[in-house]
């Protein structure tokens, strides 16, 4: 682990304690909803570096149909794990914020469909390689997908202007009469973003040095096999 | 080069058109898929009371979904026999052009099937389509292009792995969703008689940004 990554780490843990302190202490508990309201700060903060790994598929993607550089086949794909998983945690803490304020753990509304199906869209962007033999078509056909399924992601957003829809308007640059005006709260939900946007910076670092070694591993070990005249 | 480009795209379009209309295995098939479906969709929805003209439009492009998606394999599947494939690769224009032209041949054959399905709505499920015509013809259309063309897409990236026919419908019908969300709700206006000019929007949008993708991407999935 190289002296950054020990940083990186150092800054996203505090950030990450004092996101907590913030969001479940210091931050006054909301006037209609009361505490349960506290897991939005974890809902908005996974699924925008969710959103963020999703574009970086689509840019990863671009880059290797670009330079053909397989580097960027692994960076995208690891972007594309990590967002699987914000994603995830965003379909879980949703409905547990949903049953006591909606009465019900799923509507189906459209923010909430669309982002079932980012998440399936970014599951089989992730799986699809396994599927094929070829290795060499692996990451160009799985670039294609990651293009495709980066492509919905507007249309995601888009959803809950163009749809009608039940969801929370946006907080962030939303219109006028929606948005957060206790400063603690603010505080919390930009502590909690930023913890959630490091954490992905962190593991997506992580997880490329992991896929590239990898690969070198695998490299060696064929070299291995040939000169041992396998 | 603009010649060749329209050369290539006519020829590839006509001999889609030509091999449909002699074989006609596509269109029979999807065809009897969709009477079929507008009965199964009647009888799995009678007993939760909807009205019968409320879910025409529904009914209508769950229809154009699973049997567009069984023509699209098909379809994908008769250039992979004896090779035609690399034939259609050796084209002298950008894949893009070749990606074009199948979208245009499998959007027609989908709304001719459509337009055959319009008078079985009205049959089975007492639809009045005549209130605006030509707007449900303008959402049907959309509809279906934006259809095929990220299906067109998704045929070609599903075809290159061990477990073609099932992956292709899973990975296309996640990506279907918005397409379908305002193509219903777009056919149900029309059906109401009124412009649906909000849907018809999203789904311009769609069809630019799919067939944008479409035409740059699809050179990249040819490759041998």
């Amino acid at each position: 682990m190289s002296l950054k990554d020990k940083l990186l780490f150092a800054l996203m843990f505090v950030v990450m304690q004092l996101a907590l302190v913030w969001a479940l202490a210091i931050a006054p508990p909301d006037k209609l909803q009361g505490d349960v309201q506290r897991i939005f700060y974890f809902h908005l903060g996974s699924i925008w570096p969710g959103f963020l790994a999703f574009f970086y598929v689509l840019y990863g993607s671009i880059r290797y149909l670009v330079s053909r550089d397989l580097i960027w086949d692994r960076k995208s794909l690891v972007s594309g794990e990590i967002g699987l998983v914000f994603c995830s945690i965003v379909l879980t803490t949703g409905p547990v914020w949903a049953k006591p304020t909606w009465g019900v753990y799923w509507a189906w509304d459209a923010r909430l469909t669309s982002t079932l199906v980012l998440w399936l869209v970014f599951f089989f962007y992730v799986n699809l390689r396994n599927y094929i033999d070829d290795e060499s078509k692996r990451p160009r056909v799985s670039a294609v997908l990651g293009i495709v399924g980066a492509l919905m992601v507007p249309f995601v957003y888009m959803s809950t202007r163009i749809f009608e829809t039940q969801h929370p308007k946006p907080v962030i640059m939303g219109d006028a009469d929606s948005g957060i005006r206790d400063p603690n709260m603010n505080i919390a939900l930009y502590l909690s973003l930023a913890a959630f946007t490091l954490l992905y910076i962190y593991l997506w670092r992580l997880g490329v040095q992991q896929m590239l070694t990898k690969d070198r591993l695998k490299k060696l070990r064929g070299r291995l096999l040939r000169l041992e005249g396998f | 080069m603009s010649d060749n480009v329209f050369h290539v795209f006519s020829a590839v379009l006509r001999k889609d058109l030509r091999r449909e209309l002699r074989s006609r295995e596509i269109f029979i098939s999807s065809f009897l898929f969709s009477v079929i479906l507008l009965v199964i969709i009647f009888y799995a929805s009678k007993t939760s009371g909807v009205q019968l003209e409320a879910m025409s439009s529904g009914a209508l492009w769950l229809c154009i979904l699973f049997s567009g998606t069984i023509g699209l394999n098909r379809s994908h599947q008769s250039e992979t026999a004896n090779g035609c494939y690399r034939a259609l690769i050796l084209a002298p224009v950008e894949g893009g052009w070749l990606y074009l032209a199948k979208v245009c041949s499998n959007a027609l054959l989908l709304i001719v099937m459509e337009l055959l399905l319009l008078p079985l709505l009205v049959l089975f499920y007492h639809t009045d389509i005549s209130k605006n015509l030509g707007m449900l013809v303008t959402s049907l259309a959309l509809g279906t292009i934006a259809f095929t063309a990220v299906g067109n897409l998704v045929v070609v990236i599903t075809a290159n792995t061990r477990m073609k026919d099932v992956l292709f419908p899973v990975v296309q019908l996640p990506l279907m969703v918005p397409t379908l969300i305002a193509a219903v709700n777009a056919t149900e206006l029309a059906l109401q008689g009124k412009t649906p000019s909000n849907w018809l929007q999203v789904l311009v949008a769609v069809n630019v940004v799919f067939l944008s993708a479409g035409f740059l991407l699809y050179d990249f999935l040819l490759e041998e």
